[in-house]
């Protein structure tokens, strides 16, 4: 009934942006791979609440004021500030300037499972702990909306057009790209920022921690990376370059209370599917940029799956050795440390797969193709 | 993206979950009643709070409603959304097993995701410490559960996505289910939205000055703002031409729908990019503003919001201003849920013939201007062929959806 | 000086350092006569924040209804003094 086969229109990524636990920008995650780890920051003392006894892996400090000004940050979280950062840093480097006449026809698409959830907690924390439990703050009270980030985006870069924000587990930033490519295709914008955001804090991490879903002692991150994107072909119609195209991105959620199919099978026809729609065969792939490495029973089966449709071993990007759990922002994570990757040239166009599976059932693939 | 021309997309399931009803025959006859579903919050402890009254659903039996979900494991805005689904599902008179068996998903929108999860998760940490916490409570978190409960309930396998952009979450989510059908990257979907009364909003409206202290009352010149509101509202969304081949009942067609965002201030509406969505709206949906019968409003009752959305209807319509009313009036402001709710009121008009009404009114603010008709009181019959039904959100994303009779 | 002059005093400097801090000014920049809005750049959510702020860490709650008064430094001192009885509590 559905058109499951039809070919899909390549999304151009135009430009990247990072925040990372390796530092700003492309550069330290490249760093990183050729060293085989990044030397990582401590998270800073957070008087709400201790952290748990495991590894965790922060965004080095910055400062937000070097790269937005001194006025307005008052109630700009943490959060908010990676994606705000990210977003300068993919239009920089795409050479874009938002003038009047582009307002209108460029978004945002962000993709996170909880917000700040620094921020809520600490709103739900006053309206338990102050002296009257309306002694919230109201300035940081719009943070507690989970398109908080994506709506300061727009803010700060004056962006009218579609402002989305996306929640679906660990494939979020997937379906952020799923979004957008539906957007871009419908005329809703012709240019987006699409990405994913985390932020590292006691309750996300006690939520790991006492959820037994991460093997011991697995390291969780925080960041953001964010892709300026646009239909592939109007790029290169107008002779721009695109430092790789976004193709199929399919997903589907295999955890019903009575499923027809298992996670493995699930993805295995996700990636199946993703392939045939991006007209890439399982032997044209290169790499894939892994997104469920240590978490229990589920790393197996995304290498289970994988290996299924590939029948071939690839080259593996374990993006959490490198940068710990990202969650909400791992698949646009894994889709940067993939641009980083290619930043070495090969001689011919490479592809590869970006695989997500959740333990709450929703499972994704993204096929992405050098330029 | 699909090639082929895009189908056309029809509403065929309501379900709803609300303070003035379960099920969309008891909320429809509440809707045309004018009914106020307000009473004292039972759902917290409002010690401390100055204002007490919201609008929660009463008696919400999930178990009840529920076929296959272990209510256990999912927080109270994931079962609102997976009852509402399952709801409109049984309404659509369609074979559950035809949405297992094809590519059928949930897209649903939250403003607060799981709420009252989040702030369990918080009261035990303020008693106990954040390593006693209970585990179970970690996987209910995620906001993204809330399109999970409904995708588990009825054993989906398409987009399970949540969509949490603030109040105006219940549009965008039909939205893109309405894209995805369309362009055939999905056979069917369920989309709506679902959100539960919570402490932080309440203290945080409150806070704001934005909380109503006993009466929401949209339009009127003693408005003071909202009443927070909970629930689920759901629909189904089918391709016309499958709807017609089954001998589906079809409440309406969507459209089209208009979508920006304000880009100035993350609390403040912008009149002339409001109404700017709603042009965008209008030229997506094919129709011309003559061609619009009712608005259903974004209504939220404050001073602020009324006076805004009036003037951006204005800046359109000019003096041929649509009759336009708030159904959150009645059902409170049900955050992620609100412009869902919206949908299944449209929805409802367009078959029955009848315009919503706007309850509470007392006096009439006459400095929104004249010629404003808010249909206060009760339902009107009207026969309305095409409305639009607003939704605003914090962070400036306007969404407006257009439905259609179909005849 | 009396105990409630130095009171007021102390309390009028705290007042001062929140709407500077909510405003982002520097200490020259606030006057007594500055419009917070028009002069400031302030909006509706930072003088909700202003007088949240005075009612939590200065024990002085102010009602909403006296917000359209309190559009610069010297409002914010009489609508202070007016519901603070005397300027002595919570400081």
């Amino acid at each position: 009934m559905t058109t499951t086969t039809v070919a899909v229109k390549p999304l151009a990524i135009t430009g990247c942006g990072v925040v990372s636990p390796a530092g700003l920008g492309l550069a330290p995650l490249a760093e990183g791979l050729r060293a085989g780890h990044v030397t990582h920051a401590d998270p800073a003392q957070d008087p709400l609440a201790d952290y748990p006894p495991q590894p965790l892996w922060a965004v080095p400090e910055f400062s937000l004021a070097d790269h937005l000004g001194r006025k307005g940050l008052r109630n700009v979280d943490r959060l908010t500030s990676f994606g705000l950062v990210a977003c300068k840093l993919a239009m920089e480097e795409a050479g874009v300037v938002i003038g009047p006449a582009d307002e209108a026809d460029t978004g945002v698409v962000m993709a996170t499972n909880t917000g700040s959830l620094h921020s809520c907690a600490a709103v739900a924390r006053d309206t338990v702990v102050q002296e009257k439990p309306y002694m919230v703050h109201p300035g940081r009270f719009p943070n507690v909306v989970m398109n908080s980030c994506a709506g300061q985006i727009a803010i700060w870069n004056s962006l009218k057009g579609v402002n989305a924000t996306l929640a679906g587990g660990q494939v979020s930033s997937l379906t952020a790209v799923r979004y957008a490519r539906t957007a871009i295709s419908q005329g809703r914008a012709r240019r987006l920022l699409v990405g994913g955001v985390e932020e590292l804090c006691p309750p996300a991490a006690w939520g790991w921690h006492l959820s037994n879903a991460l093997i011991d002692e697995a390291p969780l991150g925080e960041g953001c990376a964010m892709f300026l994107v646009e239909d592939g072909e109007a790029v290169s119609a107008s002779g721009r370059n695109a430092l790789a195209e976004l193709l199929a991105c399919e997903v589907g959620y295999y955890r019903s209370a009575t499923p027809s199919r298992t996670l493995a099978e699930g993805l295995t026809s996700c990636i199946e599917r993703a392939l045939v729609r991006s007209g890439v065969a399982p032997d044209e792939v290169d790499a894939v940029s892994l997104g469920a490495t240590n978490h229990v029973g589920l790393e197996r089966v995304e290498k289970r799956a994988v290996e299924r449709v590939l029948q071939r071993p690839a080259t593996e990007l374990r993006i959490i050795d490198l940068l710990g759990e990202c969650y909400s922002a791992s698949g646009a994570m894994q889709i940067a440390v993939l641009l980083a990757l290619w930043q070495q040239p090969a001689g011919r166009r490479r592809n590869a797969l970006v695989t997500s599976v959740g333990d709450d059932g929703n499972v994704g693939c993204l096929v992405v193709r050098e330029c | 993206m699909s090639s082929g021309h895009p189908r056309r997309v029809v509403i065929t399931g309501l379900g709803a979950v609300s303070c003035i009803g379960i099920g969309v025959a008891e909320f429809t006859a509440s809707v045309r009643e004018g009914k106020n579903g307000a009473a004292p919050i039972t759902g917290f402890d409002t010690a401390g709070f100055p204002h007490v009254m919201a609008c929660e659903v009463k008696d919400f039996d999930p178990g009840q409603l529920l076929e296959k979900l272990d209510i256990e494991l999912w927080g109270r805005s994931s079962l609102f959304a997976a009852a509402a689904a399952r709801l409109a599902v049984r309404d659509a008179g369609i074979d559950p097993e035809l949405l297992s068996h094809t590519r059928t998903g949930s897209i649903m929108g939250t403003t607060a995701g799981e709420s009252k999860v989040l702030q369990e998760v918080v009261n035990q940490w303020v008693e106990r410490g954040m390593k006693d916490v209970d585990p179970r409570l970690a996987p209910m978190a995620p906001a993204g559960q809330i399109a999970n409960a409904a995708s588990s309930e009825l054993s989906l396998t398409g987009d399970s996505q949540t969509i949490p952009t603030a109040c105006s979450a219940g549009n965008m989510a039909l939205a893109y289910g309405y894209d995805l059908v369309r362009t055939g990257e999905a056979d069917f979907m369920l989309a709506g939205g679902a959100d539960a009364v919570n402490r932080s909003c309440h203290a945080g409206f409150y806070r704001l000055g934005a909380l109503a202290e006993k009466v929401c009352r949209p339009f009127d010149i003693n408005r003071s703002g909202i009443l927070t509101g909970e629930g689920g509202a759901v629909l189904l969304l089918e391709p016309l031409d499958h709807a017609v081949g089954r001998g589906a009942h079809i409440y309406a067609e969507v459209l089209g729908y208009g979508v920006n965002c304000d880009a100035k201030h993350m609390i403040n509406p912008d009149a002339a990019s409001i109404a700017d969505c709603i042009r965008n709206a209008h030229r997506f949906a094919g129709v011309e503003a003559r061609q619009i019968d009712y608005i259903c409003a974004h209504g939220t009752g404050t001073p602020t919001n009324d006076a805004t959305e009036v003037r951006a209807a204005r800046e359109v319509f000019g003096d041929r201003l649509p009759p336009i009313s708030s159904v959150k009036s009645m059902i409170g402001h049900t955050m992620g849920a609100a412009s869902a709710f919206g949908a299944i009121a449209c929805s409802k008009a367009l078959e029955e013939g009848f315009l919503p009404p706007t309850a509470n009114l007392e006096e009439l603010d006459e400095s929104l201007g004249p010629g404003l008709d808010v249909v206060p009181g009760k339902a009107r019959p009207a026969t309305l062929n095409v409305v639009q039904n607003q939704g605003f959100a914090f962070g400036g994303n306007n969404v407006i959806t257009v439905f259609g009779r179909v005849a | 000086m009396t105990e409630t002059v130095r009171n007021v005093q102390v309390l009028q400097e705290k007042i001062r350092e929140i709407i500077m801090q909510e405003l982002e000014l520097e200490p020259d920049e606030l006057t007594e006569t500055g419009h917070f809005i028009d002069d400031y750049d302030a909006d509706s959510l930072s003088l909700i924040t202003i007088v949240a702020r005075i009612e939590k860490e200065l024990g002085v709650a102010v009602p909403q209804s006296e917000l359209q008064d309190m559009i610069n430094l010297e409002g914010v001192f009489t609508v202070v003094d007016r519901y603070s009885g005397g300027g002595t509590e919570g400081v």
